[in-house]
């Protein structure tokens, strides 16, 4: 998600900012290896990896043993994202296009957010 | 609950006067249709056309589609929760006006999606090729919200559904089908020497433009929960997805669902099919868990000794497919997956975004990332340069003489999550 479209309410949590997908998922795994576990699913629903250059994804915030969970499901999601390399290369994407990217990644962790009872 | 269908076997659509079904021949009078639909004060205009199997025809970009429908006799009507009110539905008589499907066009996103080609190559992949497609295409007020534009055309094309099925109130069908889905106990103890199987219906609800309804409400809302067969083919389920053309579960899909079609057709015979629950696909994780532990739950209680799932989208729904296996292969239920693939262009990495040991019975409905060429249209209903960034496109997919490169994921329906195509891979 963009730092520019993040709730005022929420810049006070613990928000990292990439600018590759490649970084995203790798910081993720990096955070699950040291004891973070995924909240939200590290995919979109439809829209595929690569496809959307951005991708937010929710850890907790405390630590703990490693969630082998958490690092099965990123693990298989980077491997789902290299696959979509030979579909998608996005730094060809069209500048209009990002705008709508933006808003369905930020609208599934709106979806997220609800969910987990935060509102936003 | 017994619902009879009453299909009425349509051969060719015409504009016309009046709007009736008569031998086969279904005329609409193209002003009424079009304020019959066009109420939403942001709707300024909308194009409808008439695309017709075998036609050099390009739909482009799709939404939804949907099969028009009207309840003859029993409670509720059509779209319940959404365009009839909240009763019931699901038993009584339905009237189907069969070979005919509306289909809403319209660019809610600047990426796009899906193609719906009418005859050459692109028509081989799509189950909506062999309806005659009645295209709806609104212009909407600038500046709507990307939900409110989408929200538009889903009511849009539920209203032309209703609109349309209600031109068969009166027309005796060619053939009445009835569906019965007995309470439990009686169901169970129908065939005593079958095994009790069920359905586990999986509903895209991720959020924005990733969304179902039931009875209206928001499946990303719901609990897993019993629904009947017969209130799914009347309406009970919306499509609200606008996003990934191939895997997408059309209203259509919804209502002509291949897999309840199926058990049905075995119910009795190799097996006792006695119920469905429908559950959701949500972004959280806490909720995957939750939901794929109560749908095992339930069909527990409710005795099933195997089950059949489908799954609708790709990504972080495999994730729910996955633990939907394990809950319910754990509680000894055998469960038979059914859903498309993305192994890459190549066909080499792994096809899902998650996996289990459990998941040792799969049916695969194709693969959505090879790449095709749909040969040009001598028509193009809806917007010919949305194919350049189509999902599954590419910037430059669409060539100047009209052809234009898609992976299959472009094509609407062509990998459906519930197995509606009719392709198949054959080994030698």
């Amino acid at each position: 998600m963009l730092k520019k479209i993040i709730p005022e309410q929420h810049r006070d949590l613990n928000l990292k900012f990439f600018d590759a997908l490649d970084d995203v998922m790798t910081t993720t795994r990096d955070m699950i290896h040291s004891g973070h576990a995924l909240i939200s699913h590290p995919l979109a629903g439809s829209v595929k990896p690569m496809e959307n250059p951005y991708r937010t994804i929710i850890l907790s915030e405390e630590t703990g043993p490693l969630d082998y969970e958490s690092l099965r499901i990123l693990e298989n999601a980077m491997s789902q994202v290299n696959a979509f390399k030979q579909s998608y290369d996005p730094s060809n994407c069209p500048e209009f296009l990002l705008s709508d990217y933006q808003l369905i990644d930020s609208s599934l962790i709106d979806s997220a957010m609800k969910s987990l009872k935060i509102t936003i | 609950m017994k619902l009879e269908l009453g299909k009425i076997k349509i051969n060719d659509v015409q504009f016309g006067k009046e709007t009736s079904v008569k031998d086969g021949l279904l005329t609409i009078n193209k002003d009424e249709f079009i304020e019959a639909i066009s109420d939403d004060p942001n709707i300024l205009s909308v194009e409808v056309d008439i695309a017709r199997p075998g036609e050099s025809v390009r739909l482009i970009p799709c939404k939804d589609v949907i099969e028009p429908r009207v309840k003859v006799d029993g409670p509720g009507g059509i779209f319940p929760g959404v365009l009839a009110d909240e009763t019931m539905v699901g038993s009584g008589r339905t009237h189907v006006l069969q070979g005919v499907a509306i289909v809403t066009v319209g660019r809610v996103l600047g990426f796009q999606e899906g193609v719906l080609d009418m005859s050459g190559l692109g028509a081989k992949y799509t189950p909506y090729s062999a309806t005659i497609n009645v295209a709806v295409n609104p212009e909407l007020t600038e500046g709507l919200e990307k939900h409110h534009h989408e929200e538009i055309l889903r009511m849009m094309g539920l209203k032309a559904a209703v609109y349309l099925g209600e031109a068969g109130r009166n027309v005796e069908p060619d053939e009445i089908i009835t569906y019965d889905h007995k309470p439990l106990l009686e169901a169970a103890n129908q065939y005593p020497d079958l095994p009790r199987v069920g359905y586990v219906y999986l509903l895209q609800s991720q959020g924005l433009l990733h969304d179902t309804w039931v009875y209206g409400v928001d499946a990303k809302n719901i609990l897993p929960t019993f629904i009947s067969p017969t209130e799914v083919m009347d309406g009970a389920l919306i499509s609200g997805n606008c996003v990934a053309a191939s895997d997408k579960v059309s209203t259509f899909i919804h209502q002509n669902n291949p897999i309840i079609e199926d058990l049905y057709k075995e119910h009795g015979k190799t097996l006792n099919f006695v119920g469905v629950i429908i559950t959701n696909e949500n972004v959280v994780l806490a909720d995957k868990i939750r939901n794929s532990n109560y749908t095992a739950e339930l069909a527990q209680r409710m005795g099933w000794q195997g089950a059949i799932i489908s799954e609708e989208g790709y990504g972080n729904p495999d994730t729910d497919l996955m633990m939907h296996c394990d809950n319910l292969e754990g509680k000894g239920i055998k469960l038979v997956i059914v859903t498309d693939e993305y192994p890459g262009r190549d066909g080499a990495s792994q096809s899902f975004a998650d996996v289990t040991d459990n998941a040792d019975a799969v049916v695969s409905v194709g693969n959505g990332n090879p790449l095709v060429e749909l040969p040009p249209m001598d028509k193009v209903i809806g917007y010919a340069e949305a194919m350049n960034t189509i999902v599954g496109g590419f910037d430059g997919a669409l060539k100047e003489d009209g052809t234009m490169y898609t992976e299959i994921q472009g094509i609407m329906g062509a990998t459906s999550g519930v197995g509606i195509t009719k392709m198949t891979a054959k080994a030698y």
